[in-house]
């Protein structure tokens, strides 16, 4: 009798325990999102990315004229609140060509955000790649890979960017390349001590017991433990890889200077601005918010899922 | 004794591969004979530069050659300067102390007290306008920092000159003109995050059991915060200040270029532009030095100031 009524709950517990699991990481996520409301900083800055994206996204639809329009017969021109402005329709003025600096902004941000997030994504796959065989196959790989990540971090990272992008040349894939080259290694740091961690614990060797594969131990185990440590050392690098993006550009080793990005506008605008601030100013401007955006949002991560710096 | 020697094996691997990534550097490049000579020369006296520099050889002769000239900190002659490389980076790291270390004075000396204060206050306006400004001061990017600054106040108000050194005879008034500007901007990114970082360790601390014993004693307020509790707090501050000067690095080779400052970064900036091999392998090697140096510095430093560390 028993054991037939046993038998007859035995699945609706087990469904039970995944809809618990499930509730569980829902409510997680849904604490997350409670406490970034919450959070006057981060949630503004969530709020200004998130635009950032959408203007990104919709640039050829919102801005008001080609970036690449040239007009000779309104070149320089002051922005519209100015005294000086002659021609109210380029809201931003326009640049030493008579190109619109508000359209050339609007653009730019696309070629911003394709290098921040392509970078953050290769980053984070050849670091995961390069800390989970670190930590798995351990001995020399696990001594190589870790000397390499060493090397890289003793260098200033510019400096490894700068010299790499002179040497392959400038261009968009290159850049991302060289972004990724010297972030990398934070993430391999991460999900190797987290390999090494979570490979003694008990219930991990109890899963290993009981046929576990490495990659039920990756996926299940190792992976969301390191998430949250990954998450902060992502919007650090989304952030600084617009600050190289913008700055390789500026000397010229970045994106090409065909190419409308922050970076080059500033450069652009390097030789010829004397008076005309403006050039340069408001490509600055968006550099620096959405800089401190991602390192506010950052800032949050590290705060709200409680990860130590190391 | 043991981590000390093994910190410093570590430290020469560094350094033996930059020497090697350089040497590769030199041959990714392209001929570098060539580059000696120029795109214009015929092709005997390009033969006759390859064969009298040693371009000719083996390249793994070329290699211990090179490693063993530049042990002996002998990085050959600029492509570009076509003088002895070690003597410029000598006097251009000079240069670049003229503003690299008031620099690092002046953040210390910003963001000791503003921290602090930030830290005891917190919450107040004076907190919120110090996190601010410190915040804005790590995300804008440096170069559009010193475009702008130029154009304010020399541009506009022309008060201060744009670019340049002054000739080394004038007077210290018109030395200190030149230098202030570039100085200043070089010090906000250090100055930013030392502050931030004041800030948390005094948060830390101030929670200690020891701050609440000083406090229980009944010592003044004055005296628990800038006896007590910044004198723990500063040991973290001194290990990170002096990885600090490491990032100055960095930011001088961007400030030096917007400043036309004749210092060890510009040529470093210049020399990889212009894909001025020897005189890059001679900075990167400099770099790692430098780097090295200041870690090691900075770890002993922390287990002279923090009894409780114990270095293995």
């Amino acid at each position: 009798m028993t054991t037939t009524a046993e038998a007859s709950q035995q699945p609706p517990s087990g469904e039970r325990k995944d809809t618990q699991v499930v509730a569980a990481r829902r409510s997680m996520w849904k604490a997350a999102l409670r406490s970034l409301y919450r959070s006057k900083a981060a949630f503004g800055s969530a709020i200004f990315l998130l635009l950032m994206i959408f203007i990104a996204l919709t640039a050829q639809w919102i801005a008001p004229h080609d970036p690449q329009g040239i007009d000779i017969g309104n070149r320089m021109l002051w922005p519209v609140w100015s005294a000086s402005n002659s021609n109210p329709i380029y809201l931003l003025g326009t640049d030493a060509l008579g190109r619109d600096i508000l359209s050339r902004l609007i653009f730019a941000s696309q070629m911003t955000l394709v290098v921040a997030i392509s970078a953050v994504i290769v980053s984070g796959l050849v670091g995961i790649f390069m800390g989970l065989i670190s930590g798995f196959f351990g001995s020399w790989m696990d001594a190589v890979i870790m000397r390499l990540a060493d090397l890289q971090l003793a260098f200033p990272s510019l400096l490894i960017g700068l010299i790499v992008m002179a040497l392959i040349g400038s261009g968009v894939v290159e850049l991302i390349f060289v972004i990724a080259l010297t972030q990398w290694a934070y993430y391999a740091r991460i999900v190797r001590s987290e390999v090494i961690k979570v490979r003694e614990t008990e219930y991990v060797q109890a899963s290993r017991a009981l046929g576990a594969g490495n990659m039920r131990l990756i996926f299940k185990h190792v992976l969301p433990n390191a998430l949250a440590s990954m998450l902060v050392v992502a919007s650090f690098t989304l952030a600084i890889a617009i600050y190289y993006e913008a700055s390789l550009s500026f000397f010229g080793l970045g994106i090409p200077p065909a190419i409308p990005t922050w970076g080059n506008m500033i450069a652009d605008a390097r030789n010829i601005m004397l008076r005309n601030w403006w050039f340069a100013f408001f490509p600055g401007l968006a550099i620096t918010f959405t800089v401190l955006a991602f390192n506010l949002l950052g800032d949050w991560v590290r705060d709200h899922f409680d990860v130590k710096a190391e | 004794m043991f981590y000390l020697a093994n910190r410093l094996v570590q430290g020469l691997i560094v350094i033996l591969a930059a020497l090697t990534l350089a040497f590769l550097m030199m041959f990714v490049i392209g001929d570098p004979a060539l580059m000696y000579v120029g795109p214009d020369a015929s092709a005997e006296v390009l033969e006759a530069y390859r064969v009298s520099l040693g371009f000719d050889r083996p390249l793994i002769v070329q290699y211990f050659e090179f490693m063993r000239s530049a042990v002996q900190l002998d990085f050959g002659v600029s492509y570009r300067h076509r003088v002895d490389v070690v003597p410029i980076i000598g006097e251009r790291l000079l240069r670049s102390a003229e503003l690299a270390l008031p620099a690092m004075f002046l953040a210390a000396l910003v963001s000791i007290p503003v921290g602090v204060i930030s830290a005891v206050h917190r919450n107040s306006w004076i907190d919120y306008v110090a996190r601010f400004t410190a915040l804005i001061g790590q995300a804008a990017p440096n170069f559009w920092v010193g475009i702008m600054a130029i154009l304010f106040f020399s541009s506009y108000l022309g008060i201060l000159p744009s670019s340049g050194r002054a000739d080394p005879g004038s007077s210290i008034l018109v030395q200190s003109r030149h230098i202030l500007m570039p100085m200043i901007i070089l010090s906000l990114m250090p100055m930013a995050y030392l502050t931030r970082m004041m800030r948390s360790t005094v948060l830390e601390v101030i929670n200690e059991d020891y701050v609440r014993t000083a406090r229980a004693k009944g010592l003044s307020e004055t005296k628990v915060i800038y006896v007590h509790a910044l004198r723990n707090a500063l040991i973290p501050y001194i290990t990170l200040y002096a990885l600090q000067f490491g990032w100055i690095l960095a930011g001088s080779m961007v400030i030096e270029t917007v400043f036309a400052w004749p210092g060890f970064g510009r040529l470093l900036m210049d020399s990889i532009r212009m894909l001025d091999i020897p005189v890059v392998a001679a900075g990167l090697t400099t770099v790692a030095a430098l780097y090295i140096g200041l870690n090691l510095l900075a770890d002993m430093l922390y287990t002279l100031l923090d009894p409780r560390v114990v270095n293995r």
